[in-house]
């Protein structure tokens, strides 16, 4: 009885330390996904000057993850434009998919709604290139701070369940 | 906000990537063609869709309206008969303009950076002026830093006195003809309906739309009816798109919209001198106020156009007067 006490602690604290890594993991991978997408904006705004719906669809063909459901969502509601300002648009396209989003990445992809639709070629594409920029440093701390967190969650779970476990035997 | 449209303008045509459209609302817009027997209530709807809730609220100025004009801190105006009357709707605010413009563009102001160097955007058909500070490079205008006025143009309906007149003209020949007419006064659409009866008579003609007025296009495709026999070139000025034409399209009739500077005399210069029927339009009151002004009695004189119309408007009405220019 005690052993199986023992294993199901062991056991629940490694999912919970395994699910957090996950959730970190997921949300490196939205910034990933939102960093490379930026970096395509960027290149196809300045090569093609493309038209923002048209644009919103390609980078959706070639996007993946949670940055493709929100290019979708976006391209969905560009109807409303007119009634709704774009970047209202872009806000709420990002709110839709902000769980699965890092609060300094739906801070920076918030403010970078404000420059898109309005303002000249160069302004947009300087905002985009930034905006990546800081995405990608902001990925890569997560990456190198992934890699300790898990090892020092499965160690805390380990010798947290190993504290209890002894405790119960 | 303030919004700096440079002036780089280049093709946004790329040919890359599948068509992924099925997926998205927007990427499908509503490709109806406009027909010319219901011009004017489909450019109602279309103006329609451009403005924001509050500004829907003018349903009876709607049919008669001509000019939507929209101010920066005033009511909205409306022009009717050649004059505006405000209406008692609530005051404009730059957000309503931009808005209007992000719905007009796309939310792609750097796409239509081109044509606001020249004063306006187009929107399936509708030219809408735009209006405020610009921003400058030396002497050369490279976009517009504050919008403070947009004037959204709704076309004239193309009535069976219209097509009566067009079917005159082309008595006994198609020939090259100036349409003359003050602003306002439906010359542009007149033109279109030209386009479309010589297109239908199996004449190739080929059209320079350089604001995208003539033909409303979208996706490559006109959204007005211009005949089956009807090539588009939009974008481009005058003078590169007439060599272009004449290269590359083989035209009987080519049809451009406002002749208003020299360099457009050229351009007819050498379409006539190619032996390419023109179809054209001018700002004027008629011969005698335009032999007045230097341009248009050279355009006159040099006996490119066979034939002139000039549309007037008396007491509401309007008069349209052929007169053969030469022999």
């Amino acid at each position: 009885m005690k052993g199986t006490g023992f294993l199901l602690i062991l056991s629940s604290a490694l999912l919970l330390s395994g699910r957090y890594v996950r959730i970190q993991k997921k949300q490196t991978d939205t910034i990933f996904s939102f960093a490379s997408m930026l970096e395509q904006m960027c290149a196809e705004l300045e090569i093609n000057m493309t038209p923002m719906p048209e644009l919103l669809n390609r980078l959706a063909k070639s996007t993946t993850g949670t940055a493709r459901d929100f290019l979708i969502s976006l391209t969905n509601s560009l109807s409303e434009l007119g009634g709704t300002a774009f970047r209202q648009l872009w806000l709420r396209a990002l709110f839709i998919h902000s769980q699965s989003m890092d609060k300094d990445c739906l801070r920076e992809l918030t403010e970078l709604g404000d420059f898109l639709g309005r303002y000249s070629l160069q302004a947009q594409c300087d905002a985009i290139r930034s905006c990546s920029a800081r995405l990608r440093l902001l990925e890569d701390r997560r990456r190198k701070r992934q890699v300790s967190d898990r090892r020092l969650l499965t160690g805390l779970a380990l010798s947290g369940a190993a504290l209890l476990g002894i405790m119960l035997l | 906000m303030q919004a700096l449209l440079l002036s780089a303008f280049r093709p946004v045509f790329t040919g890359r990537g599948k068509d992924i459209s099925a997926l998205f609302s927007y990427a499908a817009p509503d490709m109806h063609r406009l027909s010319m027997g219901s011009e004017r209530m489909d450019a109602i709807k279309i103006v329609r869709e451009l403005l924001p809730a509050e500004l829907l609220e003018i349903p009876d100025e709607f049919p008669k309206m001509e000019e939507l004009r929209l101010r920066v801190g005033r009511k909205p105006g409306i022009v009717m008969q050649g004059r505006e009357i405000e209406t008692t709707r609530r005051r404009i605010d730059q957000e309503t303009l931009m808005q209007i413009l992000e719905k007009a563009t796309g939310a792609s102001m750097h796409a239509a950076a081109a044509t606001l160097q020249n004063g306006f955007v187009s929107y399936r058909g509708i030219r809408i002026g735009v209006c405020g500070e610009v921003a400058c490079v030396g002497e050369e205008i490279i976009g517009m830093r504050c919008v403070g006025s947009l004037a959204i143009r709704i076309p004239h309906a193309c009535t069976e006195e219209v097509r009566a007149v067009i079917e005159s003209l082309f008595q006994p020949d198609v020939v090259s003809t100036l349409i003359v007419g003050a602003p306002g006064a439906g010359k542009t659409s007149l033109l279109r309906e030209m386009i479309r009866c010589a297109s239908s008579r199996a004449l190739i003609v080929s059209v320079i739309d350089e604001r995208n007025e003539l033909s409303a296009s979208f996706g490559g495709r006109a959204q007005y009816d211009l005949g089956p026999c009807c090539d588009v070139m939009i974008g481009a000025r005058k003078e590169k798109a007439s060599m272009m034409l004449l290269r590359g399209m083989n035209p009987q009739i080519i049809a451009m919209d406002e002749i208003s500077q020299k360099e457009d005399l050229r351009v007819i210069e050498q379409v006539a001198g190619c032996g390419v029927i023109l179809f054209a339009t001018a700002h004027g009151e008629g011969r005698d106020e335009m032999i007045k002004r230097p341009l248009y009695r050279r355009l006159l004189q040099a006996g490119y156009f066979h034939q002139m119309l000039t549309i007037r408007c008396l007491d509401g009405k309007r008069v349209y007067e052929r007169e053969y220019l030469h022999a």
